[in-house]
């Protein structure tokens, strides 16, 4: 039995919610690509990417290619704690239909 | 505690942004940049410098070098896109051949095949009116090609595959108009400049990616 209330705030938030999707989908993703499929402003992403990497949920990688660029990937406690979100709106919606 | 709907409404948004971050983009703007450059490049040059005279001789040669042209624009393009496709894998930590790119090259190899049959039995008589005949039927197949991929495609490789498909249908209709005696060869070049090359351009123009600003 799950205890609904324990459901993850930080990424229960739809634009958090939607990085933590993109993350979950390839080991990597460029700050541009999340912009660029988020549909978010510079500013809003920037603040959603802080607030998961201070959760530990995302972790930032510095490279410089042909030119600086930064990526995001999940760690395990936020891939764990993405399966566990899931789980529970799962559960949510299977108890909403009894 | 989140209600049934939101929970679904949450799961929905999962869902499709999972959908989407899986769409493969078979042409890139680079690689339509690259098309569009050579394409127009060579489409330029073979009207300015050769232009076909109508003595036999001249004309098949210049036929040859239509062919063997556009051929080898074809053949830069696509070496241009899968370095590309390459290196934007490897910098996504993606294997160069992704479910999603082995799709999209199922999904094109028929038209792809139609296109190069239609291309080695027409180039087999080198007579200029079968080879001027040629870009109609690139048009029409490439199109039909981009098309394929348009169930996990963004919607402006659908819209460059509709532009290439109207093209060649207009192409076939006006095809009496287009043939000027012995410079239908010349025409059948200014077809593929304005096709490959202009509609490259445009797409590549369309589709680039904007430089943005701050990251974490």
């Amino acid at each position: 039995m799950f205890d609904f209330d324990k459901i993850d705030k930080v990424i229960h938030e739809k634009g958090r919610l939607g990085i933590m999707t993109l993350l979950a989908t390839r080991p990597s993703w460029s700050f541009q690509d999340l912009k660029a499929e988020l549909e978010l402003s510079d500013g809003n992403l920037i603040t959603h990417l802080r607030t998961l990497h201070e959760h530990g949920y995302v972790a930032v990688t510095k490279e410089i290619l042909d030119r600086p660029q930064t990526s995001y990937s999940l760690t395990a406690k936020g891939r764990t704690s993405f399966q566990e979100y899931l789980t529970i709106l799962e559960q949510i919606v299977k108890a909403g239909r009894q | 505690m989140p209600t049934s709907t939101e929970a679904e409404e949450h799961l929905r948004v999962i869902r499709s942004l999972m959908e989407k971050a899986t769409i493969y983009r078979a042409i890139s703007a680079p690689t339509a940049l690259i098309g569009g450059v050579a394409s127009t490049l060579f489409g330029a040059w073979l009207y300015f410098h050769r232009r076909p005279l109508p003595i036999g001789g001249e004309e098949q040669e210049f036929s040859r070098l239509f062919l063997m042209g556009w051929v080898a624009v074809l053949a830069v393009t696509a070496v241009a896109n899968f370095w590309l496709i390459w290196r934007a894998a490897g910098r996504r930590g993606e294997r160069f051949i992704s479910p999603a790119m082995r799709k999209a090259l199922w999904a094109l190899l028929p038209p792809m095949l139609c296109g190069a049959f239609f291309t080695v039995l027409m180039a087999r008589s080198t007579n200029s009116p079968s080879i001027s005949s040629l870009p109609q039927y690139w048009m029409v197949f490439y199109g039909l090609g981009l098309l394929a991929t348009a169930q996990f495609s963004p919607r402006s490789i659908s819209v460059l595959g509709w532009c290439f498909l109207f093209a060649g249908f207009l192409s076939f209709v006006i095809q009496g108009w287009l043939e000027w005696g012995a410079h239908r060869l010349t025409a059948a070049n200014l077809m593929m400049l304005a096709t490959f090359g202009v509609f490259h351009l445009i797409y590549a123009a369309c589709t680039w990616p904007r430089k943005t600003g701050g990251e974490v």
